[in-house]
This record gives structure tokens, sequence and C-alpha cells, in this order.
């Protein structure tokens, strides 16, 4: 373990079948009576917030519903918050939705003139309102994080991390391949790199069930896609439990990346997304991240402490087990890569492989490939 | 991974473990705009020199309003009542807690008092009754067990009408927890091996029982890889922090564990043994560890067999067949609990019948294991545990555990 070990998550994952009967106990123990309900029109097309309205009746709880259409909505949202009374907040989509919920959150407890500046991150001193979060689609750990932004302007603080994540394939929509892919291999990207490096144990937990709903889920999704699945039709059956465990693995990625800001994986994958202003379906900041982390881990196979046991999430235990020591770091990166190999083999139009067929220069190559090494505890 | 159909993690306090944890409590506080705290503590820890590290730690960085150190070996109503008078008359608008589980409890619910400004803790007990976050709360643990200081739960007794009440609620998770390797450097080896084996057990149980969850086992294999690791090197080498930090971290990791699963009979057994005899629950859960686990084996078998990994490791793992993994875990844990009888020159008891009180008394007389038993169906964690139990049961595996006998695995009524 290194020297100091910090950790901190504020959300309360609530995973599974008929998750939302649970929410009006848990708003009652927050004090809260009156959330308003924020979606998008998807989710109110395929009537998802029919789902949350069933849990909600015969309850005592009084909710309210709002569809986000276009950024102007903000100042309606407020204004409708604030007359109306509400006294808390549930975000029902993934991405916009979330953090225009996060906003609010802010603007309500905070005063709406301090979304027009950046704030120093330690002046958020909260508790903000409660604040609860029902994913549609599986994300990119932005959802759980503790940031949001806001007009151009970054907020980071845990305080913005949602009270609870409520996942449920109850409410997931069909999302397309390409979406899942980002989701997933975003999530597989942040947790490796953490379990591989990082002494932290609180860390590694997470990060450890993190890799194996990705591992579970991600290649059997893409192998049944049929590439026909809409935006906003309800996702089919036998692929919404799958969507929920790998949108669970996404809610994780996000509570580590409030952690760990730093990811060189996410700086990477940043970095390569800047280069390709306009990165197309197949060069999702997801896939630039496993691109990074493939790199990132055949750098390091011979300094990183922690390489070889990554091998146990990625597989299990009786493989783990059975590779020899120092044959491990080899096996995980192997593993990683047969996943992607997988994954391509599922789109009719491929995917970048390497920085090289991702089209990147050897400068910008190298520039990337001097973000991704670790110093090492 | 298998997923259940519904489950629920969380554990909302900020963990800082490191050898220089206690340094950043002013940081904590001040994140919290609380510059006024109060200390809870208890005259063991003081009399071991805590109160003074801790001190010296904050430096001059923050005004520590009052030090109240006569917290009792179990918390109970008075003490809180007297402690929450304390806070609002020093003007306090924090708490550290510095102790063992008695310590954490008392502060919990001094914090209910003192948030909700109120005079009657009775209102608040049972299952969330609190429906507002309290004052900061900051726990700093003294041992390397209980796990109180991430866990949801308070257990105050109330002797007046002789009964423990006990208040449950995610706002009592402290706000932080400050795992220091200070803290636990001169605790002596008989309570460093009871404390690490209630770890243990929390992280066990949370495998094995009905309320298990991915992210749960998860914390759970964590802390049981660090607890293996260490317990044994701490003991022969008392001040070892790194090994002293992986013990405080693995306890917690543990806490986190069982507060999102629940535990099983080892617990259900432990808390009437400790009811009935006052007998110390460390030593009652390394005693009954192995004996729920061969209780439960026939439900649990693939669970045991991957807890084999995280205690013995890989090499050990790989080489047992994959059918005597389960009962290998198993072994593991009365090999351990052998070695730690014998490097604490047979402090730590390996069966009931062993257990001493410091004026070498016998703390679990035979007579009242009927009494044990009969009171352990009313514990409610017997709920979770993977196998039904009832009175014959309970007493055909305290009879077991009271003589360091093998469980009959024959006799066990399979549901
Ligand atoms: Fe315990």
């Amino acid at each position: 373990m290194t020297a100091l070990n910090h950790f901190l998550c504020r959300t309360k994952t609530a995973f599974g079948t008929h998750a939302l009967d649970h929410l009006p106990f848990d708003l009652s123990g927050m004090n809260a009576r009156k959330p308003f309900v924020i979606t998008d029109q998807a989710a109110r097309d395929a009537g998802v917030h029919m789902v949350l309205a069933r849990a909600c009746r015969d309850t005592y709880l009084a909710p309210g519903l709002a569809t986000l259409t276009d950024a102007g909505d903000f100042e309606t949202l407020y204004h409708l918050f604030v007359d109306k009374g509400y006294d808390s907040i549930i975000a029902l989509g993934t991405g916009q939705v979330v953090q225009t919920a996060k906003a609010l959150n802010l603007a309500l407890c905070l005063g709406p003139e301090r979304l027009r500046s950046p704030a120093d991150p330690g002046q958020i001193k909260g508790p903000l309102l409660p604040l609860v979060y029902i994913p549609t689609h599986p994300e990119s750990g932005q959802d759980t994080a503790g940031e949001t932004s806001f007009s151009g302007h970054c907020f980071v603080s845990a305080h913005l991390m949602p009270d609870i994540a409520v996942i449920t394939a109850d409410t997931m929509l069909g999302t397309p391949l390409a979406a899942v892919l980002d989701s997933g291999l975003s999530s597989l990207a942040a947790c490796c790199e953490v379990f591989a490096f990082s002494g932290n144990p609180f860390a590694r937990s997470y990060a450890y069930a993190g890799v194996c709903l990705v591992m579970d889920t991600l290649l059997p999704l893409a192998q049944q896609s049929d590439h026909g699945d809409l935006l906003c039709q309800k996702a089919g059956k036998h692929r919404r439990l799958p969507l929920a465990k790998l949108t669970h693995a996404a809610a994780v990625s996000g509570y580590i990346q409030s952690n760990f800001p730093n990811l060189k994986t996410r700086q990477a994958g940043a970095h390569i997304t800047a280069l390709h202003p306009a990165p197309s379906a197949t060069l999702s900041s997801g896939l630039c991240m496993a691109l990074a982390l493939v790199h990132l881990l055949e750098n390091s196979k011979d300094t990183c402490p922690w390489l070889g046991k990554l091998l146990l999430p990625l597989t299990d235990a009786a493989h783990y087990a059975g590779v020899p020591g120092p044959g491990q770091p080899d096996a995980a990166v192997r593993v990683i890569r047969e996943l992607l190999q997988a994954l391509y083999e599922t789109l009719p139009q491929g995917m970048p492989e390497t920085f090289d067929e991702a089209g990147l220069t050897p400068r910008q190559i190298s520039e990337i490939s001097n973000l991704l090494t670790y110093a090492h505890p | 991974m298998v997923i259940p159909d519904y489950y629920e993690f969380g554990s909302r306090t900020h963990i800082m473990a490191g050898y220089d944890a206690l340094e950043q409590i002013p940081g904590l506080l001040s994140s919290m705009d609380a510059q006024n705290p109060m200390v809870i503590t208890d005259q063991g820890v003081s009399r071991a020199g805590l109160v003074d590290i801790l001190l010296q730690a904050l430096d001059s960085r923050i005004t520590i309003k009052t030090i109240q150190d006569d917290v009792p070996a179990d918390s109970d109503l008075i003490t809180v009542h007297t402690l929450a008078g304390q806070y609002r008359k020093y003007g306090c608008n924090a708490i550290i807690a510095l102790g063992g589980g008695s310590v954490m409890d008392t502060a919990k619910g001094v914090n209910i008092l003192v948030s909700a400004s109120s005079d009657n803790l009775l209102a608040f007990s049972g299952a969330n009754a609190l429906t507002h976050a309290l004052n900061p709360l900051v726990a700093v643990p003294t041992t390397a067990g209980t796990g109180s200081e991430v866990t949801r739960v308070a257990v105050i007794s109330d002797p007046d009408n002789l009964r423990k009440l006990l208040f449950t609620s995610g706002f009592l998770m402290p706000d932080a927890a400050v795992l220091d390797p200070r803290m636990t450097l001169t605790l002596p080896a008989p309570v460093t091996a009871a404390t690490a084996m209630d770890a243990l057990s929390h992280a066990v149980e949370a495998c094995l029982c009905l309320g298990r969850n991915p992210l749960s086992t998860a914390h759970a294999h964590e802390a049981i890889a660090l607890i293996s690791q260490h317990l044994l090197p701490v003991i022969l080498q008392p001040d070892h922090k790194p090994g002293r930090l992986a013990l405080a971290t693995g306890a917690a990791l543990a806490g986190m564990a069982f507060s999102n699963s629940m535990v099983g009979m080892v617990h259900t057994l432990g808390h009437s043994v400790g009811s009935v005899c006052h007998a110390p629950h460390g030593t009652c859960m390394a005693v009954l560890l192995p004996y729920g686990m061969a209780y439960n084996l026939h439900k649990t078998q693939p669970l045991l067999a991957d807890l084999l990994l995280p205690m013995a490791g890989a090499d050990v793992y790989a080489r047992t067949p994959p059918a005597d993994r389960a009962q290998k875990a198993i072994d593991w844990v009365n090999r351990m609990n052998q070695r730690l009888h014998q490097v604490t020159a047979g402090a730590h008891a390996v069966c009931l019948r062993e257990m001493k009180s410091q004026d070498g008394k016998s703390l679990v007389p035979g007579h009242l294991l009927p009494k044990i038993a009969h009171t352990a169906l009313g514990d409610g964690s017997i709920f979770y545990n993977p196998e039904d139990l009832d009175y014959d049961d309970c007493l055909m595996v305290l009879e077991a555990a009271f003589n360091g006998a093998p469980l009959d695995l024959s006799r066990v009524k399979k549901g």
C-alpha cells in the first residue's frame, strides 16, 4: 500500500429487478417527499417515466416531471422547482439529463449566480439536495462522478455525486452498439487502470467489480446486437439485464474517476478525441481509452506490481491461479487484446486496432505515448 | 459473477488510510466547516498515550474544545446523554471518536442527540428513524476489528431496562474514517489476534451469507487477503507499521462488506455467547468462524472455494484440486487459530472451553450452552445464514466449538 490512500464514494448503488420499488423508502430516509423528475424525450417516448410513476403510486411521494428538450430549459426548470416547492431531484436518464440535474442542484443550493463562474471545488461544502440517478443507458462514468459541466464551466465536488444510483433493467432503453462499446470500453479502461496501478484497496475493490461486470456483459451484448436497436425504443427483454450490468460498471467507473481524476487512459482518450474534432462512431472515446490502456499496460509490464493480478477479474480464480506469476502480466494484456479483437469482429465496418490504424500520425502517437507512462510506486 | 436479483451497496464514509492519516484530520474538518471538535475516547486509549499522539498530529491547526475519556466498555444511555451535554456546553460542532467499538457507538449516539437537538435517544432507535444528515463525525479506530468506523449501526445499552438498543441508518456512517497505524502499534498480541479474526469473520460471512453481492464480495476478498497476509507477521513484530496499516485497512473493508450484505451464524452464535457469558466478541468469532463455514459447506461450496485464493494465495489455490478447495479454506482458518494460539502463548483461545477471563476463570461454562443456543434463535443475523438453524443445530455447533472437536457434518439438517 502507498503512503496515503483515500477514497470517497457518496453514492449508494441499488441494483436489480424492481429496484425502483425501494426508492420511496430511500427518499423518505432523506426526508424527500416531493421529488422533481428530470428526463429526456427518448425516455419519455419509451414510457420509462411510467415505470417510475408506478413505483411512486400509493406512496406519500408527490413527484413532478419535466422533459428536457434543449439547453434553454435550465431557467424554466429552476423556476419550476422553486415555485412548486420540490425538495429533491431525480435524474431519469443519462448524460445531459444528469449534468442538468447536477447543475440545477448547485444552482438551488448555492444560488444560480454560482453557475456563471467556475467554482473552487473546496467551496462546494454541501450537502446539496438529495439527488437520485436512474440511468436509461450505459455511459462513460461522468454521471456518477462528482463533476458536472454547465455553460462551458466544469464544477468538481464529491457532493455532486448522486446519493443513490438506481440501476435496473426496468428502465433500460435500447442502445446502439457503438454507444454500448463506448461505455463498456471506457469502464474497462478506467477500472483496469486503477486495479493495475493503484495500491489503494478501497478503489481496487470497486475496480475489481467493474472489470468483472464488463467482462461478463460487453462481448455477449455486442455479439447479439442486430444494429437495428433504436435509441428511443425499449430494449428487448434479453438485452435489458446485460445493459443494466454494463450501466452498473459505468457507475462504478464514475466512482473511481471521482477519486482518480487524472487517469492516464482518460487523459489520453481526451487527447485523441481532441485530435479528431468529429470522432466517428468507430473512434469513440471509450475505444481511445481501451487502445490507451493496452499501450499503458504494455509499457508497464515489467514494472507495475499489480498488473499480473489484473488477470483475476479479467478471467476467474482458476484461470488466474493456473498461470505462473511471471506470465500473468502478459496473460492479462492478452485477454484485453482478445476482447478487443472479438469486439472488432462484431462490427461490419471494423474498428481501428491501433493508434496507427486510428489515423494518428507518428508524432501524435509519440505524444500520447508520453502521456501513457506511470511513475511507479 | 453471480448477481442477485436485487442488492444495495453504499459506504459514504471518506476513508483516509496511511502513515500520517491523523495529520489529515484538520483538513477534513475544515472541508466540513467544523473547526470545534470534541474528542470522545476511553481511559484505556488515553492511558496508552493515543490521545497525545492525536493531539500532536493535529498540532495547533485545530482547537479541540473538550476531551471526554470516560466511555465505558459497554456504551450506555447515561454516557451518551452526559456527553451530549458536554458537547453543547463547550459549543462543539463536530466529534472525533478515538477508540474501539464502544467509543464509536457512543459517539454515534451523542451525534444523534446533538444533531437533532434532542434529549431523547430512544426516539431514534430502530431502523431508519433518522431523516437528516448528522453533524460531522470523524472516526479514528484504535483496534482493527469491528469496522464501526464505516458501519451504519450503533448499539447502546439501556441498563435500567436490561436491554440493548440498536440504531441503524445510513446517516450513522461516520463522515470520515482515519486509519493510522500509530493507533494500533501497542495493541497486545491477543487483542490484535481476536480483533483481526473478528474482521476476518465479517469478510467471510459477507461472502457466504444470503445478502452477499458482487460489491460486498469484492471488498471482502480484498479484506481477507490483507488480514491473511499480515496477521501473523504483525503478531510476531507488533510495531510493523505497514502490517498494522494493512490490518486496519482490512478491518474497514470488511466493515464496508458486511454492512452491505449482513452476516450469518458465526455472528448469530457469537452474539449470544457474548451476551450470555460476557465473553469478548473477537475471540468468540475466531473460535466459531471455522464451524460456521463447515456448517454451511454443502450450501456454499463454490463460495468457500473462492475464499482459498485470498486466504492462502494463488500457489496453494492452484495446487489444491477444485473439489477440495472449500474444505481447505476451512482448514486454513483452523490452522490460523492454532498458529495464533501458539504465538500468543495460549492466550488466543481455539475453543470456547479455553476462553478465560483476566483472573483465569472460565468465561463460557459448559452448562450455559443450552441457554446460549436458545438466545441465538432471537438474533437477527440468523435469517441471513445460508442454511437454516434450529435449536438443536445451534447446540450441536456450540458443543463442538466448546470442545474444539470437528463438526459432525452428517448431523447438519440440510434444508
Ligand atoms: Fe463482529
